[in-house]
């Protein structure tokens, strides 16, 4: 596997000749969760529950000031076409969704004008005019706190890590998997099938996942989440279905049929807690039926992101920060 | 004896001058052909799996033989270190195409293929790409079509000039 420095990762989304401007950012990538582009607007670093500015020089200041460096049209193109390697038609499709995944999981939002097909659904974008980077933190270790807690007598249980944006649950999902297909020391490792819709799990470049995901998983890169669960279940029969933000109908009757197959189906949606995921019918209905049997709740603590609470499928509390 | 020799020198000397001239004839067609065959697969990874371009070059690369494979894998390489492509192009199209002898427009054809990447749409960019195969194509079967000919009068040249130096100097 090859892992290059972070630094270096952070600089490979801007093209050679402004790598040196971007280099501070680059250097301070542990404090740094956000870099947002905006025509003719000052570019803003957002990390750490603060926000920064940049100077024309490339330096992060706190505040205002008459040196800093402004987005433009041609900075936010130049960088869509560097990541799309000035092959954009290849790219057409995650444009459409609004975002690129980057070396390194990390992965850059974009907003432009929309350009619609003649069924008016949403196509592609053109005119960009922000950027909002996210940098992807991989961190080994964070799912220590939670592993006591998803093991029963009949393996993993079904969980659901429950967090509102920006609150880490991605990078926890990830060192989860890492720990559940190495192994660790509540458990023996399992074969663990990962669907990675967004490339951010794995971060598969040219086939080698860029972060550690563990040595007994098989990921399926850039797939649908439901037919992502199905081609697993068939082809690699996984004792350990994963998946990030589920979303769709569709993805919830596949995570059932995963179910019915005997896998333990590990995944994080977009809430800030179980009651108000019971406000989403297709979501409610898993919930009624106790088929998760834990629920990890993710939030800021001192804008720090933590694991709140554990609970499980009675809504009994098992851990709390 | 040795006047025959001489001759027999003169006569070989001049045919080898033609051949050599044979020979640069078939080098243009070949590197016609070769860069046609480029574009060709350039179109369907382009068309079939959406490669993007340095990928593809990178790819294709792999399954050239000889000078052009290595410049096009080392173009991927180089965008990859996060140069941008068309510098890379260039750079890497100047060197490959550098001591072939031909045609200047085929040259500068080639060195301004990135200005023709860079579309939304796949179709649009097989179109460019479909482009460049039809001018290729215009140029080798331009070539083509003299070539027996300039090959024959070639031929007939250096013979019968490597006669006459050799009757002069007889």
């Amino acid at each position: 596997m090859v892992i290059k420095k972070k630094e270096e990762m952070i600089l490979q989304i801007f093209p050679f000749k402004r790598r040196e401007f971007w280099r501070e950012v680059a250097n301070n990538y542990a404090q740094i969760q956000e870099i947002r582009i905006r025509v003719e607007q000052p570019i803003l670093i957002r990390g750490n529950g603060n926000e920064r500015f940049l100077t024309k020089e490339g330096k992060l200041v706190h505040s205002y000031r008459e040196d800093l460096a402004y987005g433009s049209k041609m900075e936010i193109e130049e960088i869509i076409n560097f990541l799309c390697k000035e092959s954009i038609y290849a790219f057409t499709d995650e444009i459409g969704q609004g975002f690129l995944t980057v070396a390194g999981g990390h992965r850059v939002g974009i907003v432009g004008e929309i350009i619609c097909n003649r069924q008016g659904k949403l196509e592609t974008m053109k005119n960009f005019s922000s950027l909002n980077i996210r940098i992807a933190h991989e961190i080994l270790g964070v799912a220590d706190v939670i592993l006591p807690y998803l093991y029963g007598t009949y393996g993993l249980y079904n969980t659901l890590m429950i967090s509102p944006p920006g609150c880490g649950k991605t990078t926890l999902l990830r060192d989860t998997i890492r720990q559940i297909s190495n192994g660790n020391k509540h458990h023996r490792g399992m074969q663990v099938g990962v669907v990675d819709e967004r490339s951010e799990l794995g971060n598969v470049c040219g086939g080698t996942p860029q972060n550690h995901i563990g040595m007994r998983t098989d990921i399926l890169d850039g797939c649908q989440k439901a037919q992502g669960m199905m081609l697993l279940l068939r082809s690699m029969g996984p004792e350990v279905i994963a998946v990030d933000e589920l979303g769709g109908v569709d993805d919830i009757k596949a995570t059932k049929v995963a179910l019915q197959g005997g896998c333990s189906v590990l995944a994080t949606i977009h809430g800030n807690s179980i009651l108000e995921l019971k406000q989403k019918e297709y979501i409610n209905q898993m919930i009624e039926e106790k088929i998760w049997k834990r629920y990890i709740l993710l939030g800021k603590k001192n804008g720090q992101c933590k694991v709140i609470e554990i609970r499980d499928e009675e809504g009994e509390l098992c851990y709390k920060l | 004896m040795l006047q025959i020799i001489g001759g027999a020198f003169i006569l070989l000397g001049s045919i080898g001058i033609g051949q050599s001239m044979v020979e640069e004839i078939r080098t243009k067609q070949n590197t016609l052909i070769e860069y046609l065959h480029f574009f060709d697969i350039l179109h369907s990874e382009i068309s079939y799996s959406r490669e993007t371009i340095p990928d593809a070059c990178g790819k294709i690369g792999q399954k050239i033989d000889g000078k052009l494979g290595e410049y096009l894998k080392n173009i991927q390489v180089e965008v990859e270190q996060g140069n941008s492509f068309p510098e890379c192009w260039r750079q890497q199209m100047e060197q490959a195409l550098q001591g072939i002898k031909i045609d200047a427009k085929f040259k500068k054809h080639m060195l301004e293929f990135p200005s023709y990447v860079g579309f939304a749409d796949s179709e649009m960019q097989c179109r460019a790409v479909n482009g460049y195969m039809e001018d290729i194509s215009v140029m080798k079967s331009e070539l083509e079509d003299n070539m027996k000919d300039q090959i024959k009068m070639i031929h007939a040249i250096s013979v019968s000039c490597g006669m006459m130096i050799a009757i002069i100097l007889w």
